[in-house]
């Protein structure tokens, strides 16, 4: 990483995912995961930026869809393995989103939030407890009891959300798992 | 006695954490990024201690996340003239 501020370091990394979209890559892309939850919330631990996108050009497998991705990491120089491209010093993952409904949609709904002097698009608080409801990890029952502990849920725009896609059962199975603390 | 002065205890521990959380939330997205990088940097640190002193190996993802962060780094303003 360079001896910069690391939000002038994000604005890089935002910078390449703009690019992406530029040459005709990707059509659209939404920072999620935990680092969607810092910039919603606190900081907490997390080694990578996840970035959710859909294809310019569709593709039926996932492996393939990624490989323009990484021809294009190769070309600008950025090291990679299975998991990770090393942009700028940030560990980043990308998920294509377009096989899934709720992903998809909570692309095409993200928030754009002012970081210093830029925008990125963060997936939306509603949409990005969905998602982590239905991954169903541990570390994603954190996060949700993290943002229901705040009281900044819109409880009738995620009670959609998860109705739409088919999570509400789910929500009240597992909701034992991040009820409140006290 | 000791009940009360427990208590007592864990309400201010529980007031000073609000306190250090309700900071922490009101900062902007890029003083939480900076915070992140500093987290990162801090439990980075810890892993190194623990295998350091014979504990379990650092694990393989922040192996990735240190080589990342430091692979093009530009040292050149640590450079003594």
């Amino acid at each position: 990483m360079k001896n910069q501020s690391p939000s002038a370091n994000m604005r890089e990394v935002i910078g390449v995912l703009e690019d992406l979209q530029d040459v005709g890559i990707i059509e659209k892309y939404a920072i999620g995961g935990a680092f969607a939850a810092i910039l919603h919330y606190e900081p907490i631990s997390t080694i990578d930026l996840d970035i959710f996108f859909l294809l310019k050009e569709k593709s039926e497998s996932p492996i393939l869809s990624l490989s323009a991705i990484y021809d294009y990491a190769k070309k600008r120089g950025f090291s990679f393995d299975h998991e990770f491209i090393n942009i700028h010093g940030w560990l980043v993952q990308f998920v294509e989103a377009s096989h899934s409904g709720l992903w998809t949609e909570a692309i095409e709904n993200a928030d754009t939030m002012k970081i210093d002097n830029f925008n990125a698009p963060v997936i939306g608080k509603e949409h990005l407890v969905a998602m982590w409801l239905l991954a169903g990890r541990a570390k994603d029952y954190q996060k949700i009891a993290m943002f229901r502990e705040a009281e900044f849920l819109d409880e009738t725009k995620l009670f959609d959300v998860l109705e739409r896609h088919d999570l509400m059962s789910k929500w009240h199975r597992e909701k034992w798992r991040f009820a409140d603390e006290e | 006695m000791k009940n009360s002065l427990q208590t007592e205890v864990i309400a201010d521990l529980k007031r000073r954490k609000k306190t250090s959380r309700e900071y922490l939330r009101s900062l902007s997205p890029a003083e939480k990024i900076a915070k992140l990088v500093d987290l990162q940097e801090q439990y980075y640190q810890t892993l190194v201690i623990r295998e350091t002193n014979g504990g379990r190996k650092i694990p393989e993802k922040w192996r990735k996340w240190h080589e990342a962060r430091y692979e093009n780094a530009d040292v050149s303003d640590l450079i003594l003239e």
